[in-house]
């Protein structure tokens, strides 16, 4: 079954490349720069004050995103204060899912900073092409390909150093272009051991170990016509979660894909791309190392996808449209065996995720339409249909004591439609968008099995009878952009049904020792998150330049109750200095006391924090404009401040003073 | 004529043809099923020939007799027409033989099994083993009114079963002792998910009678007893209440994951009177009484 569908969905890939023959080359039309995106940033700019950072240490400095911490690696993004089941995160438009039933692996984990070119954020409904099952936004991580260019060789050496966790990255890439073919491939390396906290405060368990290696390709078969292919191999070992009960093993993923692209099809098509794509995520949990383990436990997870998609892009008149169609097959796998503390007796064995498949089949369609020089209108909307449920009969069996009534695989019906306006009058633009979507449950929402949540203290169970999330949705922004400086603003409100959540239930046993109880995922009738944003940007005397931050969220449940990790009032204010080869920061960070929060989700008051960090970096010329050394350093945390933010799982502080060392060599 | 040798040649192959297949067609409507047919996948216990008979005794888990419920097939041979008996009135007498008394057990009726033609069922529940020096003792008869065709003895060994309990004796609190066993799930068919659990229960009249219970209940308290587990439980459990198709006790037993389960059981009356047994909660962590599962 599993294989058929597989072979059905590389057939229809084939299919839509075979199909992919229009070719008009005499005639070329140029592409219209999309802005569909809230936030756009190059990974490697000389303006990173951090160039080697990790990706989880990059993403949580984008607009709208941030993330949740169980330990020194693998952070969860959040965008609009939603995680993993209402966001969408994609690989160049490649489904990805996650292998761990405890959310210690996201997406963003299997990749490495030097993959990437950049990272789209959508916020909220619309624009998010890749988006199945999101409502409140998506990163798509933009791989970075050498591109077709002339004939050039270039190597990069990376290397830096961190005292804080004795934290040691090392990487070499290579890139060669040439007119009909590149190629880019890369190795990196990661190891840190236990990070200190403010105060010289060991966090246990906060190490991690990573190595990546990656290749892209491009091969022109004719002027217009591209093949390109990536493959991303990336191994983490010996991966501390302070906050959780459990490390990690190995965390090992295999991502590949072949992509086919037709260029300036004719004056209405610009490209057409088909992509076909698979990856396979292994997960080991691991609880060897820690003490007092009052039952030992083995949790293998393993998540495999399999999908394309095929995506028209063109103009016709004042119109700029994306047509795209898309599919996903996805396996998740993931197994408990616990050893009885009484030896004589048998192991006991469930599913977490009783092999869940899912198949979701879309098409999405956008359109910008150009009113006039001052106006601007934007549609998108997407419809899929999605049928999942349980491949293992031992699984089936065992969710089927809970729900008699479920059936082994069921079907959804999904889809969103979003709108935006634009108008422009001179440095202002105002912009007011209104959308509406569904989303189906994800797999530990509908089908998980005893999953621990040790920030609760609950175990969680799947609801295979829930219904579709939706939201309505509505956003504002102002935007002032003047030579100086810019202003922006901007607010968005979703407005839930049937929003999905796990709350006690009484009539369940626990399972995991010491557990305060079993909570099930329901809809709850209503729910709402209200987001909103200011950005100030000064430029002055020159090189400088002064960015502020200020940030609020509010999420309330049918009951006007909190809802949990929505972040509090936070801000940021950074100062920076850029001449020539030099460049200095100085930024301050932090967030006021968290009001609104869950304490039956095991929030607590979080305090208010502030850190300042400090950065200096010089990039030394080596011959020609192409080879260059930049050396970065800085001191994170300062003031050593010991600190947890409302995102920190159980409270676990993050790092005090950290003194970073990055060296970039390119030739 | 060349044509017409063909066309003969093509009649005789066709004739030939619907021979082969009305034979094997035929084969397959005329199959009886034989007596060996009917006790294939059973593990024969005893052959005991008595004169113009043969008891054949079978089990469907084991070759041999254990402490506990013993579910049993029985086939009867008439040796001098080599047939097997398809009316056969049967009865048994289980009969334990102790150096200073003897005793008989739980045990039910003889009953054809449905849909065959030979085959008999029965059951008997063991309430001790046999060792050197005390034996069991059972008598098959075949009866015709009032005429026993004829009887055969046997001394079969009855072990101690290795693994879980699934029978208890117990003194209820009308001062009675009675006796319970688990009859499904087996140790080979005991899943993940629901589970139909079954069980007979008997009390006893004196050292010779037990008589079935019928119209009690026997409440099921599933259980991970292992400290590691904090006596962790499954939902929606079916207490066990008498079927009087099967004759048997029948319920929903839910097990949510392999490993030791401990199934507390409270007998009661049909007044809900609690004949045996104790509820989990508080510091009562088990039942006084319990069958016991692994997987």
């Amino acid at each position: 079954m599993r294989k058929s569908i597989l072979t059905v969905v590389i057939y229809l890939g084939l299919f839509s490349l075979a199909h992919a023959q229009n070719r008009n080359d005499s005639i070329k039309s140029r592409q219209l720069k999309e802005v569909t995106v809230t936030g756009k940033t190059g990974l490697d700019s000389i303006n990173e004050s951090k160039p080697l950072s990790s990706i989880d240490e990059y993403i949580q400095k984008l607009p709208k995103v941030n993330t949740i911490k169980r330990g020194g690696y693998a952070w969860e993004p959040t965008v609009n204060s939603m995680a993993s089941e209402r966001i969408s995160v994609t690989l160049d438009g490649m489904k990805i899912f996650c292998a761990c039933t405890d959310k210690m692996d996201p997406v963003t984990s299997y990749v490495e900073i030097l993959n990437l070119d950049n990272i789209n954020v959508s916020s909220g409904l619309g624009g998010n092409q890749h988006g199945s099952n999101s409502i409140g936004g998506g990163l798509d991580l933009k791989l970075k390909k050498a591109g077709f260019h002339s004939r050039k060789l270039n190597l990069v050496f990376n290397s830096a150093y961190e005292t804080n966790g004795n934290y040691r990255v090392a990487g070499i890439g290579g890139a060669y272009s040439s007119p009909k073919f590149y190629i880019n491939s890369g190795m990196f390396y990661r190891k840190s051991d236990n990070y200190e906290a403010g105060g010289s405060q060991i966090v246990n368990f906060s190490q991690f170990g990573k190595v990546n290696v990656f290749s892209n390709a491009g091969y022109k078969l004719s002027m217009d016509k591209i093949l390109e292919a990536t493959v991303i191999y990336d191994v983490a070992t010996d991966v501390g979660y302070p906050a959780l009960t459990m490390d990690v093993k190995t965390a090992k993923g295999l991502i590949t894909s072949v992509s086919y692209r037709q260029e300036n099809i004719s004056n209405t098509f610009s490209t057409w791309e088909s992509k076909v794509y698979y990856n396979d995520i292994k997960h080991i949990m691991d609880d060897t190392k820690r003490p007092n383990v009052p039952v030992h436990m083995d949790m293998p997870g393993n998540s495999r996808t399999g999908g394309y998609y095929s995506t028209l892009k063109g103009r016709k008149g004042r119109h700029n449209f994306v047509l795209s169609q898309d599919t996903y097959y996805n396996q998740s796998l993931a197994s408990m065996t616990m050893y009885p503390i009484d030896k004589s007796q048998s192991p006991m064995f469930m599913y977490t995720w009783p092999d869940i498949r899912t198949l979701n089949v879309g098409v999405y369609a956008e359109d910008k339409y150009v009113i006039d020089l001052k106006n601007t209108f934007q549609i998108s909307t997407r419809l899929s249909s999605q049928w999942d449920g349980l491949q293992s009969d031992f699984g089936y069996r065992t969710l089927k004591m809970y729900y008699p009534d479920m059936t082994q695989f069921q079907n959804r019906l999904l889809g969103n439609v979003s709108v935006k306006y634009t108008h422009y009058l001179k440095d202002v633009q105002l912009k007011i968008g209104a959308g509406y979507g569904t989303r189906a449950p994800s797999p530990t929402e509908s089908y998980g099995f005893y999953l621990y949540n040790s920030f609760d203290n609950y175990d969680n169970i799947g609801n295979p009878l829930l219904k579709n999330e939706s939201a309505a949705e509505a956003n504002l922004a102002f935007i002032l952009s003047k030579p100086k400086y810019s202003i922006t603003w901007d607010a968005s409100y979703f407005n839930f049904s049937n929003y999905i959540i796990a709350k006690p239930d009484n009539g369940f046993s626990t399972m995991t020792y010491g557990a305060t109880g079993v909570m099930v995922y329901r809809n709850l009738s209503h729910a709402s998150v209200f987001n909103t944003g200011l950005e100030t940007k000064v430029l002055f005397l020159k090189s400088f330049h002064w960015v502020n931050h200020l940030t609020y969220s509010l999420g309330k449940d049918d009951n006007r109750q909190p809802l949990p990790l929505i972040a509090p009032f936070s801000y940021s204010s950074s100062l920076g200095y850029v001449r020539k080869r030099i460049s200095a920061e100085v930024e301050l960070q932090g967030a006021g006391k968290q009001v609104n929060f869950s304490s039956e989700y095991g929030e607590d008051k979080t305090p208010a924090y502030y850190v300042l960090n400090v950065s200096t970096g010089y990039e030394l010329q080596l011959g020609d404009f192409s080879r260059s050394a930049t050396l970065k350093a800085g001191i994170e945390n300062l003031f050593d401040r010991n600190y947890s933010t409302y995102a920190d799982w159980n409270n676990i502080p993050r790092k005090g003073r950290n003194l970073f060392i990055n060296l970039k060599i390119k030739i | 004529m060349k044509f017409k040798t063909d066309y003969s040649k093509y009649i005789f192959l066709l004739i030939l043809a619907s021979t082969v297949l009305l034979v094997s067609c035929g084969k397959e409507d005329l199959k009886v099923k034989t007596p060996e047919d009917e006790a294939a996948g059973l593990i024969k216990v005893d052959s005991l020939k008595n004169g113009g008979y043969t008891f054949y005794v079978f089990k469907k888990d084991t070759g041999y007799f254990k402490v506990g419920y013993n579910e049993v097939y029985i086939q009867l041979k008439n040796n001098t027409t080599e047939k097997y008996i398809e009316d056969a009135n049967l009865t048994w007498n289980p009969l334990m033989h102790m150096e200073t008394m003897s005793h008989a057990c739980p045990y039910s009726a003889i009953s054809k099994v449905k849909n065959t033609n030979t085959l008999y069922k029965g059951h008997f529940i063991f309430i001790m083993a046999s060792d050197a020096m005390e034996y069991w003792e059972i008598t098959y008869h075949y009866v015709k009114g009032t005429d026993t065709l004829a009887v055969a003895t046997n001394r079969p060994y009855v072990i101690n079963p290795m693994g879980r309990l699934r029978y208890k004796r117990f003194k209820g609190s009308d001062d009675a002792y009675y006796y319970v066993a688990l009859v499904n799930p087996t140790e080979s068919n005991v899943q993940v998910g629901t589970n139909e659990i079954t069980a007979c229960l008997y009390r006893q009249k004196d050292l010779f009678t037990f008589n079935p219970v019928r119209n009690y209940t026997i409440e099921i308290d599933p259980r991970m007893p292992d400290p590691s587990m904090g006596n962790h439980t499954s939902p929606y459990n079916e207490n066990l209440k008498y079927d009087t198709s099967a004759d048997l006790y029948k319920g929903k037993l839910n097990l949510t994951m392999t490993g030791y389960w401990k199934i507390n059981l409270i007998v009661k009356d049909s007044a809900a009177t609690v004949i045996k047994g104790d509820s989990i909660k508080g510091s009562t962590t088990a039942s006084s009484i319990y069958f016991e599962l692994e997987f």
